[in-house]
């Protein structure tokens, strides 16, 4: 008897405890503390993390891979008569061949790849410019110079949205979800205003030249330069010479000069050249793979990748995908200047070396950021890790777009001749002698020869006029822009219009 | 003379006793089935009364020619005669009427009669799994219960399987719960070992998966494992089985001189000169899926246990080892299990009982890639040209790129003592030397996984238990690899190999307390369960990775001995904790156990959701009726007849962590520097969803359940599940610049009909036949994805990220997404008849004779991406399953098929982007004029109509199939002959499994689980034919 009650005790006694401790766990039970990430709500208190949030935006300038690939400079090379589109066969990238022709339909073309890619660019520079002032612990010097890169790379991304989109929502804030369907197309007539006082406020406070570890940092003659290109873009004869004074300000900083062999420019070694006013840098430090592909994290250039020769098996090159195959026109254009050699490859004459024709074989390849094997990505997906920089900038356009801006702006063109001359005398051709309408022609000229296949040519071709009749296919009453893709419109709910002729 | 009387009875009662004389007679009880004794079998005779002891042994003081009646619960009772004979043996058969009647449902925290189940659950038990061969749970539960789809992934040994009850119910994950004695088993349920079920029940429909609440919304699987019999005394059972694999299925694919042929074909309709000028050089050429399968690979396993009991309690242990080698990859595709497990009941008193489950898994494997274009060894043995040979061994071409390099042999081309393996030259990209290709992989994976379970009962007064359970899930597992040095092609070789090793932990913790009353009043019977549950999962991890190993080899590469120290990459962490919290309880109600109902009632809580709706609520109610039991029940046949009806709410939690809030992520990083310094930048991840909350499943369900002339049993169940809240992530304009949240916006609807017949009789003493089917009827749709496009996007396919599958409002699921073709323009005429729109525009201008002739769907006169429609559906409307059983005397004889109707596959094995790729030989059916074909377009490098590049409908196949999954025959050693071997029960079997599949799918294998019905170079199931020992000690 005593014994059953004495284990009666005992289990109910357990039970008893056990209960107690079951009902109702605490309050914390059921909180996660993050790990390995911030909440918003408590971010953005230091120096630190203001930083951070900075280079998320220069992050953005580096994608290629919104909505697939979507490489600027290389499709502006397609869109233009330096290169076809190339690749396997007529169907390995369908945006890229309706650039080529001019094909673009809503839903297919770049358009979505360009759109996502610059708006991430202004949110994050949006949200950046609202944070930075409430932080306390941040430097005022620091604050200063972050604050005029952020308006420098906002001004960039509204830039491409401009002339590539023409009517586009002028975001200057991050939206409340109130907002998020009642926002404006505007037009032309304010959104450059809107960049040119962008980067107006940007210049004073930018720094002249950056230490060696910040190279890609923005400086005063990057966006001086860029503030150049877009008066250039405006193509507003009362602005050149707006173009002569900022350009002569770079040339006059003593900051750059021409690189003295022009092949060495786009060598790894040339990366933050002499010559170097601006570039989109890349690693080939960062392991991509294709699982993160489309988030923008790659770190690579793909678009080295895609201009390499296609199976390419021989000596210095590494295989590519056969695209950005340059055109017959281009070539032709070409044969006989010194630069031929470090612009185009030709491929069938390459000693020891076989590759797969491609889509629009030509036979001549793009050699500025064609893949080297050299250059090959140590590790990760060798397509999605080429460190080749873009050369955004350089020394050599300011010189060419001085040049213009003097002439079209009635300055010196004595100057503006010695500026084309610089330039051709660094590889070694005689000066020219040209003036008046002559002159600027062969500027132009010396522009599509200097800086081949390193996507200008596009704009420089819109800009002046001759897209029509140098474009197959170019229509001007509705290729000055892109369709504004058609998912944004289905997203906005209205709130967007269809640019003309689409 | 009062004197007399009383003499005079005695002695009447005297001679009356002496005439009668009683004798001491003693035997056995046994089971009639194998000869085991039943300990607690009753014998009566007349008045006086024994009980069997463990051995089954009686002993009792009768007359000759008294009737003794012997009886034991479950078992047929039966009744001797006493004769001479001193010593009675006495065989009981299981009865199985008797006991399905009263049979016990697990139900979740808790068991119920069968009669008074209302709510749809379907039970497999051990009889049904015993002597199967089954590598994995799922695999119990194929074919044999209606509403349950399970798919393997892939043939791969160790390959998960796909679990869907009652169809695809959200886009955020269908997996069921599984629950294992009372453990919710988070990842890894291939821990457990099937040959210690005991039995599993299937929760399908809301009214009885309520009671999990949050997590019951796809279906839960309850599984209890053995415990040993306390009737049956101890009982030591030993199995075994070997079996050989094969490949049940080779393609007919292009050879050598079929290949050039039609490559040259190619090129002359491209305008472009022929390049092979002699096809038939080439011969039969290089058949790959020979070299790629590896026939005859080994498949064993050998099953221990030992289990008894008494009435103080019963234990169950078991220690068991798997082993099998794939049908792909020799040598680089395997799978090996060693498992132990002890359970054990103990009641210390008649009020308190405690349990103690715990199971030992150790798990390893080496895996290849299984259904993807990019790398996959049966894919690469579609596309690869057969003119490579698989070694390499004229020295001209050895001499040569790409082999050579500079005038010198490279030296990491892939080679063994075959030689060096050929490089084609015709294909390139992914599609390398498949088994050059699979021999560079190691990929392995290991894991060990500790499951315990303890729980306490107690007493507390008559029909109130109380009741502890606490439960514990550890499991470390990781993965290593080695990369040697190779060079497969131009695009795919590395020069220095790599190592990498990864590591994770993964700790869950359950803890349930339940309170449960019985009580009847008079003719009313009342159940109820209140309790409380929480769980908390946690996990880490680390891996890294490392280059340039001084071995060519997996063994002896560590990331230690590797040199190269920029190389070295680490990574690590921890997951953010993840824990729920739970209230429930349930009633039960019966009156004369005729009219029964039920109402469960759950609210449950979770660290995924924000504050403002952390707390989900899930409440059920069902009825049933028990015809058979009314006064008015004329239908003598009809031995049982229960009408049942239920609905209720189930969740799903399928938000992730801090899914809610807006946080900070790195990575967005940028290149600063001469020395090209990767520097970190961090940037919001998305717009924050305060509201963020639960998906529920709301379901209806109606059934009848019937036995009828003791041999026929039916089900049938009519469903309606609608998931609302579905969590879809609505685009938001990009110009937003911040990626949208997630917000419970979406539904999808399923809905169907589960029919089980069972069919058992015993036509002699020595036949007993039995089958039963199972057949499931269902309907897929999504309803609202709540986005204004009214669609997500699906899986893409190849490079060019070619949209083959959507999502789509009003359509099923994962719906297969392209053109529509109508036949192939057999003359140019054709092509410049096919018009459309208003106007009559020529649809497709730029066509020629052979061309594939698109559908213009909208009508507007053109052919473009908007003519992309619905071209198939991945889920079946119809899945089944018969099982066959029938005995005679000593053999034994089970058929097992399982099958679906009414799906399709995509098939993606072909790398469309790449036109020297090999082709099936359907490719030998094209079109080569007018009136050759028209479903095979014409050949050609310029494929301007895209006639192969785009999504459509000549991918799509019919994914029908029905399989003969398993066939044993068996035979069980006599009981006489048993006896003589010192063994209860011995059985011999052969089996066989996957013999006979009939389909007209024209892949490797129509089972494509993980894949959502797209197959991109599959890993096919195995043919097996095994032989196996069962063997029960005395």
């Amino acid at each position: 008897m005593k014994k059953t009650l004495h284990t009666t005790i005992k289990s109910f006694a357990i039970l008893a405890l056990g209960a107690l401790v079951s009902v109702g766990c605490s309050k914390d039970f059921l909180t996660t503390t993050p790990v390995g990430r911030d909440l918003e709500i408590n971010y953005y208190q230091t120096e630190e993390q203001a930083f951070e949030a900075l280079v998320s935006i220069y992050d953005v300038l580096q994608w290629n891979d919104q909505y697939g690939f979507s490489m600027h400079r290389f499709l502006m090379n397609v869109a233009s008569d330096d290169t076809y589109a190339g690749g396997s066969d007529a169907s390995d990238q369908p945006s890229w061949v309706a650039t080529d022709n001019f094909t673009w339909t809503p839903n297919l073309g770049p358009q979505a790849g360009f759109w996502r890619k610059n708006y991430k660019g202004v949110y994050r520079a949006n949200l950046f410019l609202e944070k930075i002032d409430a932080i306390d612990a941040a430097s005022e010097a620091f604050k200063t110079r972050s604050k005029a890169e952020a308006h420098f790379l906002r001004a960039k991304f509204y830039f491409d949205l401009a002339r590539h989109f023409g009517y586009v929502p002028l975001i200057q804030s991050t939206l409340d979800p109130s907002e998020y369907y009642s926002v404006n197309q505007v037009g032309p007539e304010v959104l450059y205003p809107f960049i040119i006082a962008e980067l107006e406020a940007a210049i004073p406070d930018l720094p002249v030249s950056v230490p060696g570890i910040e190279l890609g940092r923005v400086t005063k003659g990057a966006a001086q330069a860029l503030l150049a290109r877009v008066y250039l873009f405006m193509d507003d004869d009362a602005n050149m010479d707006e173009v002569a004074t900022l350009c002569q300000e770079v040339i006059n900083s003593g900051q750059y000069s021409l690189e003295p062999s022009y092949e060495d420019i786009f060598k790894k070694t040339g990366e933050w050249g002499v010559e170097s006013v601006f570039e989109i840098t890349y690693s080939e430090n960062s392991t991509s793979d294709w699982g993160r592909f489309g988030s923008g994290h790659s770190e690579g250039n793909v678009g080295v990748q895609f201009c390499g020769m296609r199976d390419y098996n021989g000596p210095d090159y590494a295989p590519g995908w056969g695209f950005c195959p340059v055109t017959e026109d281009l070539e032709s254009f070409m044969d006989g200047d010194p630069r031929y050699a470090a612009t185009i490859i030709d491929a069938d004459n390459l000693a020891g070396a076989e590759y797969s024709p491609g889509y629009q074989n030509t036979g001549f390849f793009m050699k500025k950021y064609a893949p080297l094997a050299s250059n090959f990505p140590p590790d990760g997906e060798p397509a999605l890790n080429w460190g080749n920089n873009i050369r955004e900038i350089r020394y050599a356009d300011v010189l060419l777009m001085a040049a213009e801006g003097l002439v079209r702006s009635g300055g010196s063109e004595g100057t503006a001749r010695s500026y084309v001359n610089q330039v051709r005398s660094r590889v070694g051709i005689q000066g020219i002698g040209a003036s008046g309408n002559a002159l600027l022609e062969a500027i132009y000229d010396e522009r599509r020869m200097e800086l081949a296949t390193e996507g200008h040519r596009y704009y420089d071709l819109i800009r002046t006029g001759k897209a029509a009749t140098t474009l197959d296919n170019w229509d001007d009453t509705k290729h000055m822009y892109l369709p504004i893709p058609q998912n944004e419109l289905d997203a906005s709910q209205g709130a967007l219009t269809q640019n003309s002729g689409y | 003379m009062q004197k007399h009387s009383m003499r005079n009875s005695l002695l009447v009662l005297f001679s009356f006793m002496m005439f009668t004389a009683t004798a001491q007679y003693s035997g056995t009880v046994v089971d009639a089935a194998d000869n085991a004794p039943l300990p607690g079998a009753v014998v009566k005779a007349g008045t006086k009364s024994a009980m069997t002891d463990m051995d089954g042994r009686w002993s009792l003081d009768a007359t000759k020619g008294t009737k003794i009646n012997v009886s034991f619960i479950g078992y047929e009772s039966k009744s001797v005669v006493l004769g001479d004979a001193k010593t009675v043996k006495v065989a009981l058969k299981y009865d199985k009427a008797a006991s399905t009647l009263d049979e016990v449902v697990v139900v979740g925290y808790g068991v119920q009669k069968k009669s008074n189940v209302t709510g749809a659950i379907s039970s497999v038990k051990a009889e049904d799994l015993e002597d199967l061969q089954l590598p994995r749970l799922e695999t119990a539960l194929q074919g044999r219960t209606s509403g349950v789809q399970v798919l393997q992934n892939s043939g791969q040994p160790g390959a998960a399987s796909v679990v869907r009850i009652r169809g695809t119910s959200s886009i955020n994950g269908s997996n069921p719960l599984y629950v294992v004695d009372g453990v919710v088993i988070g990842g890894g349920i291939d821990y457990l070992n099937p040959n210690d079920i005991q039995t599993i029940e299937v929760l399908k429909d809301a009214a009885s998966a309520a009671i999990y609440g949050a997590r019951g919304a796809n279906g839960v699987i309850i599984v209890t494992t053995k415990n040993g019999s306390t009737a049956k005394g101890m009982e030591v059972n030993f199995s075994t089985y070997t079996g050989v694999q094969n490949s049940w299925k080779q393609l007919p694919l292009l050879n050598a001189t079929e290949y050039a042929t039609l490559q040259n074909e190619m090129a002359a309709a491209a305008g472009q000169p022929i390049i092979y000028d002699d096809p038939s050089i080439y011969g039969e050429g290089t058949n790959w899926q020979q070299h790629v399968f590896n026939q005859n690979a080994l498949m064993r396993s050998t099953d221990f246990s030992v289990s008894g009991g008494s009435d103080r309690g019963s234990y169950f242990s078991s220690i068991s080892h798997f082993k099998q080698d794939g049908i792909v990859a020799e040598g680089k595709s395997n799978f090996e299990r060693l498992s132990a497990r002890l359970n054990t009941i103990t009641k210390a008193n008649d009020r308190f009982t405690i349990g103690w489950n715990v199971a030992y898994t150790h798990n390893e494997s080496q895996t290849v890639a299984e259904n993807t274009e990019f790398g996959s060894p049966l894919g690469r043995a579609m596309n690869i040209d057969p003119i490579t040979p698989l070694y390499e061994t004229d020295p001209t071409v050895l001499s040569q790129a790409p082999y050579t390099s500079g005038g010198v042999l490279r030296n990491n081309l892939v080679r063994d003592a075959g030689g060096i393996y050929g490089i084609s030259s015709r294909v390139t990209s992914e599609v390398l030397n498949p088994v050059a290709a699979y021999m560079i992989e190691n990929n392995y994976g290991w894991s060990d996984k500790i499951v315990n379970n303890t729980f306490a009962e107690f007493e507390i007064a008559e029909g109130l238990k109380a009741r502890t359970s606490m439960g514990v899930d550890l499991a470390f597992y990781g993965g290593n690899g080695f990369r040697p040095s190779h060079y497969l092609n131009a695009t795919n070789f590395l020069d220095t190999n790599m190592v990498y090793s990864n590591f994770n932990r993964a700790f869950t913790w359950i803890w349930d307390q339940t309170i449960t009353y019985t009580k009847d009043f008079g003719d009313h019977h009342f159940d109820g369960l209140a309790g409380h549950s929480a769980q908390e999962v946690q996990g880490r991890y680390i891996g890294g990775s490392k280059r340039d190993v001084p071995v060519s080899t997996y063994n002896g590469a560590t990331i230690d001995y590797a040199r190269n120290e920029e190389s070295e990459q680490v990574y690590g962490g921890y997951w953010e904790r993840y824990a729920i919290e739970s209230y429930f309880a349930r009633a039960n109600y019966d009156y004369q156990g005729k009219y029964v109902a039920t109402a469960i009632l759950r609210a449950d809580a979770s660290s995924n959701f924000g504050a403002n709706y952390r707390w989900g609520y899930f409440p059920s109610v069902s009825a049933g009726w028990n015809l058979h039991k009314e006064n008015f029940w004329v239908f003598d046949n009809v031995n049982t007849m229960k009408l049942k009806a239920g609905y209720g709410l189930n969740g799903n939690d399928a938000a992730g962590s801090l899914e809610y809030a807006s946080t900070i992520v790195g990575g967005r990083s940028y290149t600063f520097g001469s020395g090209e310094v990767l520097t970190n930048g961090t940037a919001p991840a998305q717009v924050a969803n305060p509201d963020l909350r639960w998906e529920s499943v709301s379901q209806f369900n109606v059934g009848v359940e019937m036995r009828a002339y003791d041999w026929l049993t039916a089900n049938i169940d009519f469903y309606s599940r609608i998931t609302n809240d579905m969590k879809t992530r609505p685009p938001l304009p990009d110009y937003i610049g911040n990626d949208a949240p997630t917000a419970n916006i979406g539904s999808m609807s399923n809905r169907g009909i589960d029919i089980e017949l069972g069919y058992e009789k015993s036509f002699t003493q020595d036949f007993r036949f039995a089958a039963s089917a199972n057949v499931s009827f269902l309907r897929n749709e999504v309803v609202l994805l709540g986005n204004e496009s009214g669609y997500l996007p699906g899986q893409q396919w190849g490079p060019q990220g070619l949209e083959i599958t959507r999502i789509s409002e009003g359509l099923p699921i994962g719906y297969f997404y392209g053109y529509q073709t109508n036949g192939i323009f057999q003359t140019q005429d054709e092509v410049f008849t096919h018009t459309g729109g208003e106007n009559g525009d020529t649809l497709q201008p730029g066509a020629v004779a052979g061309d594939f002739r698109f559908v213009d769907v909208n009508g507007d006169g053109e052919i473009t991406a908007d003519d992309r429609t619905f071209i198939g559906n991945p889920t079946p409307d119809m899945t089944a399953g018969i099982n066959i059983d029938m005995q005679y005397k000593s053999w034994d004889i089970a058929i097992f098929g399982q099958g679906v109707w009414g799906n399709q596959i995509y098939n993606a094995t072909r790398r469309y982007d790449l036109p020297t790729a090999n082709m099936t030989g359907a490719a030998l059916d094209r079109w080569t004029g007018p009136g050759t074909s028209n479903d095979y377009p014409r050949l050609t490098f310029q494929d301007n109509n895209m006639n192969f590049a785009r999504s459509s409908d000549f991918y799509v196949e019919d994914g029908s199939f029905f399989r003969i999954k398993n066939v044993q025959v068996g035979y069980n050693l006599s009981p006489a002959v048993a006896d003589r071997l010192m063994l209860r029960k011995m059985r011999i079997y052969y089996a066989g499994t996957n013999l006979l599949t009939f389909t007209k799918y024209s892949g490797f294998d129509p089972e494509i689980g993980a894949g959502f019905g797209v197959d991109r170079g599959i890993y096919p199931q195995a043919r097996v034919h095994s032989i196996g020992l069962n063997v029960t000690f005395k």
